[in-house]
């Protein structure tokens, strides 16, 4: 091929030295070596079209281009010629008119023209701008560049806009000056020239919202017009227009209270920008126009319609409410439940899941959802139709398949498929999250290994690529148990409970250290611990005396009596407490109860407690029940001594 | 009578674990609930049951299906809000910390940048640290007081754990310094969230830092919080930034 700096253009003479070059490697009988040129120049880039001349590295002709190159000669050498006219060249105040400029270049080569010299009282607006091919003087075609410009007048008068020069192939070409004459209104004067209606669709339009609007074009009575409108389009700033019309028709339109026969054609575009922009509809048609220079003359050519000038203001999506799963679509969509291949599958072989997709909107261009990469799956992208996107629009639905691999037994449904589209009818985002459809995986057989997706070669890739997409990070699902509760999410360390609990064990160590302690004491000094006992017992046998007392147990009584009396004696003589008799206690006794009724009644009670021991009666059992008191003030006294 | 044991265990382990029996009960099933919603698609329903689930009982696993359904519902602030407060309760979990890494990866922010002995404190639970320390403390302490108070003979063993619970509470102390300080990171839950030069509604914005963006949280004031990202400083609405180790799960 040609290197890129060398698209040949407006340099025939250039690739007729090439052609005549290349015979010269073949004699040799050797395969030529590749050509490489080195203008030492720049040449205009001026592009032929259709197609250019290039040249294979074996120096041979591309057989494509060799038929393209042959089909059409284009005049690029004559002088561009420039032709500016009023349309109609007389009218009425009010009435609709247009400044044309006509080229005799290729589109590209023209520059952009933001200001025109208008005359004060004139205004003068940008409108359509097409080429075209006409047979020109020389018999070859000749590009035809059409700038449409939409005047405004305020006042009837004459207007000129005066000769100016435009660059046309980067050089400077002059404009003939053109005259308007302006009648008040009401004023006889040419018909209106023909133009194409052209209206935006009702309500808020929002970036990426397709847009079907229809392009109307009266079909004249006169005949000024012949055959319907041609290569329609609309001009904006920031739009995409699909390249081919929905449709053309001939029907009869109602407008402004009265019918006519008209051309429809309907078209799709797309705002790609948020804010105010201008769009000026377009087309080609062939109509009656007068021979330049010859009065009176009429021909038939090739002339640009437009429309007038639509402001449109095109509003962000909101932001609010966006669901997830959202890829631009936009419109009225519904999903259909989607459909698996098969519902039972063993693990790790292919599921796939299609997905229909019907509504208004652009259809042919809705990029399905993404499916995120997930543990138990593998999942490859979403496989589009490879049917063009204005076939899939005119059908009115659009497919979509994922292909899907579960990866475990464990498996039970394929995953939801977040997918949302905004409503801007209703201007919300309408969810159409594609819902689980339930499968049955069943494990891979024992001793079966399970195919790996890209062992096969299916998504390609070597071993490099597998590791890296193993180490590639994914959504895993979700965790089937909650786990262990915590507290809290703040640190342990900063909750006044944590340093409460470091009470414990240092309560815990200190009532150790208090226990050893006491412990070390208590041996050191048995008495205490012995008065403790006696005390402990003393009040213990005195509970079982007063128990049967209250009973009149006399027996009982006497037994609690003698046992009251042992433990409260017990500590002074270092003894068993059941070791003690009547002579013990009696030397224990407080010095005046030695001898009074206490030692007495003490005698009594051991003798009551011998005849029991030795089977027979409580003697004065009830006498001594009388005497409680009186016993319950000696054992005060005893376990006050203690 | 062994209903009542069981009776009787499931109080005392609910109020061990300082929740009341019927929270339990209905996080479990929130949590149940939210599962089924997530599998059949209703990624918004699921994200409410796990969040309710979640301020009745936190859960590592509760939250991890939290930060799952609010990635599926596009909030991939909360999302890695909630896989971070995952993992500072159960950093040994492999499927959220990968969670976190896809979710950073996919929404182009950045993992925060942790010191040396923060690094350290994510290895374990958060409050194990502090566990250990206390363990540790407590045993050294007891090896060091008790054979003097019990009058036991010397031995190594007993001279062995109080130096091993020394050297255990001196590895735990950065790590507790790290946890300290990690209590102070957190995310940006709102895309575009303005970092404001000021507290105020008014002050000038400095930047838009997108959702999941980490940051951490230095003074507050108002419904204002300071916090400084990788790259910048400011205020942001106390709303737009969840702290990970939040008094609630809820941003």
């Amino acid at each position: 091929m040609i290197p890129a700096g060398l698209r040949l253009s407006a340099v025939p003479q250039f690739a007729l030295l090439l052609l005549l070059l290349l015979p010269a490697h073949s004699a040799h009988g050797q395969s030529p070596p590749p050509t490489v040129l080195r203008p030492r120049q720049p040449l205009p880039t001026v592009r032929v079209n259709p197609g250019s001349l290039s040249i294979n590295p074996q120096g041979q002709i591309d057989q494509f281009d060799q038929m393209v190159g042959s089909s059409a000669s284009i005049d690029l050498d004559s002088p561009v010629t420039v032709r500016a006219e009023f349309e109609p060249a007389t009218a009425a105040l009010g009435q609709r008119i247009t400044y044309r400029l006509i080229l005799s270049a290729l589109d590209e080569s023209v520059e952009k023209l933001t200001t025109l010299p208008a005359p004060p009282g004139l205004k003068l607006s940008a409108g359509g701008r097409a080429q075209s091919y006409q047979p020109g003087p020389t018999g070859r075609l000749q590009p035809q560049t059409t700038l449409n410009f939409r005047a405004t007048v305020t006042a009837s008068g004459e207007f000129v806009v005066p000769a100016f020069t435009i660059k046309a192939y980067g050089k400077d070409v002059a404009v003939p000056a053109a005259r308007l004459t302006v009648t008040s209104p009401g004023a006889a004067v040419a018909a209106e020239a023909p133009h194409l209606l052209f209206e935006l669709p009702a309500g808020d339009i929002y970036v990426g919202q397709p847009l079907r609007v229809s392009l109307i074009l009266a079909d004249s009575a006169d005949g000024s017009l012949q055959g319907p409108p041609q290569q329609p389009a609309i001009v904006g700033e920031s739009i995409f227009v699909e390249p081919q019309a929905l449709g053309a028709r001939h029907e009869l339109i109602q407008r402004n209270g009265r019918s006519f026969p008209a051309y429809v054609m309907e078209m799709v575009f797309t705002p790609v920008r948020e804010g105010r922009q201008t769009l000026v509809a377009q087309a080609t048609s062939y109509g009656r126009r007068p021979v330049p220079g010859q009065p009176g003359a009429i021909q038939f050519a090739q002339i640009l319609l437009d429309s007038d000038p639509l402001e449109m203001t095109v509003l962000p999506l909101p932001k609010e409410g966006v669901l997830p799963g959202f890829t631009g679509a936009i419109g009225n969509y519904q999903v259909d439940a989607p459909v698996i291949s098969t519902n039972e599958v063993v693990a790790g072989e292919v599921i796939v899941l299609n997905m229909h997709v019907r509504g208004e909107g652009n259809l042919g261009r809705l990029t399905p959802p993404k499916l995120s990469p997930l543990r138990e799956w593998m999942t490859y992208p979403p496989i589009t139709e490879s049917a063009p996107p204005m076939m899939i629009q005119q059908r009115g639905y659009a497919n979509f398949s994922y292909t899907l691999i579960p990866l475990s037994d464990r498996v039970k449904a394929t995953p939801a498929i977040p997918f949302c589209c905004f409503d801007p009818k209703r201007k919300v985002y309408v969810d159409l999250t594609i819902p689980p459809v339930p499968i049955t995986v069943h494990p891979v057989a024992a001793g079966a290994a399970m195919r790996s997706p890209g062992a096969d070669g299916g998504t390609g890739g070597n071993a490099a690529e597998t590791a890296a997409r193993e180490h590639e990070p994914i959504l895993s699902g979700l965790v089937e148990h909650p786990g262990p509760g915590a507290g809290a999410l703040r640190p342990g360390q900063e909750s006044g409970w944590f340093w409460a609990a470091q009470s414990i064990p240092a309560a815990i160590l200190a009532g150790i250290t208090w226990r050893a302690r006491r412990r070390r004491y208590l041996a050191a000094h048995p008495a205490v611990l012995r008065q403790r006992r006696a005390r402990r017992g003393l009040r213990r046998q005195l509970q079982v005396a007063r128990r049967a007392a209250a009973a009149r147990d006399a027996r009982g009584y006497v037994t609690g009596a003698i046992s009251a009396l042992r433990e409260a004696c017990a500590p002074h003589g270092a003894a068993n407490p059941d070791s003690l008799v009547c002579a013990d206690i009696l030397r224990e006794l407080p010095a005046e109860d030695r001898q009074g009724p206490g030692a007495e009644m003490v005698r009594r009670f051991f003798a009551a407690a011998d005849s029991l021991r030795y089977g027979g009666p409580v003697n004065d059992g009830a006498e001594l029940l009388a005497r409680q008191p009186e016993l319950e003030q000696l054992l005060k006294r005893l376990g006050a001594r203690i | 009578m062994r209903i009542a044991h069981h009776l009787i265990l499931s109080l005392l382990l609910a109020f061990l674990a300082g929740q009341p029996v019927g929270a339990v009960g209905s996080a479990d099933a929130l949590f149940d609930q939210g599962m089924q919603a997530y599998v059949a698609g209703g990624f918004a329903q699921a994200a409410t049951n796990f969040r309710e689930a979640s301020a009745l009982r936190i859960t590592a696993g509760t939250l991890h299906n939290l930060g799952n359904a609010e990635w599926q519902s596009g909030h991939a602030g909360a999302a890695i809000l909630a896989w971070e407060q995952a993992q500072w309760l159960d950093p040994f979990n492999p499927d959220t910390r990968g969670n976190l890494r896809f979710a950073r990866k996919a929404a182009q922010v950045e993992s925060p940048e942790l010191a040396w002995y923060e690094i350290c404190s994510a290895w374990l639970p958060v409050n194990a640290w502090a566990w250990l320390a206390t363990v540790s403390f407590w045993i050294a302490a007891t090896m060091v007081i008790l054979p003097g108070v019990l009058r036991w003979r010397k031995a190594d063993w007993q001279q062995g754990l109080a130096a091993a619970g020394f050297a255990v509470l001196l590895i735990t102390l950065p790590a507790l310094v790290g946890v300290h300080t990690r209590a102070q990171l957190g995310v940006v839950v709102s895309a575009a969230t303005p970092l404001r030069l000021t507290p105020t509604q008014q002050a000038q914005v400095l930047a838009k830092l997108p959702a999941g963006e980490s940051a951490r949280l230095e003074r507050q004031r108002g419904n204002y919080v300071f916090i400084r990202t990788a790259t910048a400083g400011g205020w942001v609405e106390r709303g737009q930034f969840g702290l990970v180790a939040s008094s609630n799960s809820n941003p």
